[in-house]
């Protein structure tokens, strides 16, 4: 519920933004085509400028938020974590034989808590702040363009009436670029690009989940299992921790997993 | 005569002034070469023969008068030159249009990548994939927004520099926004999700997220 609510306050608060920004952007442009008036035209068009300056500085001000934030993160938190990490593995090893004939159930017992929280922390490492690493490095490297595009010099370098190469024009093309980069990062994995490549299995994996019938009645959902067992000769393993309305379902999901997936 | 009738303002008197301007194309420059707006759009002082023009999306209005006056007037069909386009607005044509390019390409990567992650039900496993899923979400809009080349520019002399999807600007820009704004938060997400798990291992968001991220 939580991670929900985080999900949706990012896809709103970009949802938001466009209906500001086209709100008001709107507005100037009805302004612009009604007046006759060649400096009331003009200032529409600064205010327009204004407005973008504007909402770039404000992403730019969260680009900033998420730099500082991520510079906390990996040179103090990891930091210190590697440090925790590497004097538990001193201190396991120095005090292996003393805690033995010492026979302290506390002190041991402390230990071993210690222990496994340090390593509850590096197999959440693993799994959620390396393999995300490479997306946040991703933005920041793309932040720089964005951070050119705010500058009044390219501004300057960016008027219609300037006889010069838009500035702003080129940095869009590098940014547009950014989707290409973190789409490579994510096919970077060897499991998730043969998964692509498979485009007949993904496709019917997509369907499959798309599908509103899928798991609505017993017969339907046979039908649907047993066709896609027939074109994908995959073999069934019984599921586990399966409710009986997603049995299908679950049963398609193991599967694939026994599939190499 | 026209500046002196505008001289003395007679409302009668700008009338015919008025009627005047349909016939004088040459008058009509000679106006245009006194409005400092105007006079930055021409390139060289008119003449009784011609008026060289230097066209910028800026002289849009100020020439509107010069050149209705001068198609209107009889044997003034070539009065107005303009110089040609200069080579900067094909230049940044051919970069709107690299970026349209990239963006149908990173449009169909970032669906690419989505369809990995909702066929593989990779988001019903974890966290990481959840909000890689968000992130190509966000992608997709910001990659669809650079698919339209909306700073597509014309390079005809005569209206040189105009953009073709003026009126449709606010609305492109806004949805650029809307893939800036979806993805910028999906990057805090990762480093509060990121700062969370180095400090209780959890990989999940659990219900103390922000007492533990804080």
């Amino acid at each position: 519920m939580y991670e929900r609510a985080a999900h949706a306050g990012c896809i709103a608060t970009g949802l938001l933004v466009f209906i500001g920004f086209w709100a008001t952007a709107g507005q100037y442009n009805a302004e612009y085509l009604e007046t006759s008036s060649y400096t009331v035209q003009q200032g529409l068009l600064a205010k327009y400028d204004t407005l973008v300056e504007t909402f770039v500085q404000v992403w730019l001000g969260l680009l900033g938020i998420m730099v500082a934030m991520w510079v906390y993160q990996r040179m103090f938190l990891f930091e210190g974590l590697k440090k925790q990490w590497d004097t538990g593995l001193t201190e396991a090893e120095e005090q292996w034989d003393r805690d033995l004939w010492a026979d302290d159930e506390h002190t041991r017992g402390q230990r071993a808590n210690k222990c496994r929280l340090l390593d509850v922390i590096e197999e959440g490492y693993l799994e959620i702040v390396k393999p995300l690493e490479p997306y946040v490095a991703t933005y920041i490297i793309f932040g720089v363009p964005a951070i050119l595009m705010a500058t009044s010099w390219c501004g300057g370098h960016s008027e219609a009436a300037t006889p010069t190469v838009n500035c702003q024009h080129l940095c869009e093309m590098v940014l547009a670029l950014r989707t290409l980069v973190t789409v490579g990062v994510y096919f970077s994995d060897a499991a998730s690009r043969e998964q692509l490549c498979d485009v007949r299995k993904l496709r019917l994996r997509v369907w499959h989940r798309m599908r509103p019938s899928a798991g609505a009645g017993p017969d339907r959902a046979r039908h649907a299992r047993v066709t896609y067992i027939k074109e994908d000769e995959v073999r069934i393993i019984p599921s586990r921790e399966v409710s009986t309305e997603d049995h299908v379902e679950t049963n398609i999901d193991i599967s694939y997993a026994e599939a190499g997936v | 005569m026209c500046h002196l009738v505008l001289f003395f303002s007679s409302f009668f008197l700008f009338q015919i002034c008025l009627f005047a301007e349909v016939f004088d194309c040459p008058y009509q420059a000679l106006i245009c070469d006194d409005t400092p707006a105007c006079r930055s759009c021409l390139a060289a002082k008119p003449t009784a023969d011609h008026a060289l023009i230097h066209y910028t999306p800026n002289c849009k209005l100020p020439l509107r008068a010069l050149t209705r006056g001068c198609t209107a007037a009889k044997g003034y069909a070539g009065y107005i030159k303009y110089l040609s386009c200069p080579d900067s607005v094909a230049i940044n044509n051919r970069v709107v249009i690299a970026t349209s390019v990239f963006g149908v390409i990173g449009l169909i990567a970032a669906l690419s990548a989505a369809a990995v992650i909702y066929g593989y039900r990779k988001d019903t496993r974890s966290l990481r994939e959840r909000i890689l899923f968000g992130i190509m979400f966000g992608n997709a809009i910001y990659s669809l927004t650079n698919t339209i080349p909306v700073g597509y520019e014309s390079t005809a002399p005569e209206s040189c520099g105009n953009s073709l999807m003026a009126s449709s600007e606010g609305a492109i820009r806004g949805m650029w926004f809307w893939g800036k704004y979806t993805m910028v938060p999906y990057e805090l997400f990762i480093i509060a999700a990121s700062i969370v798990t180095l400090k209780t291992g959890s990989i999940n968001v659990p219900w103390k997220f922000f007492f533990d991220f804080f």
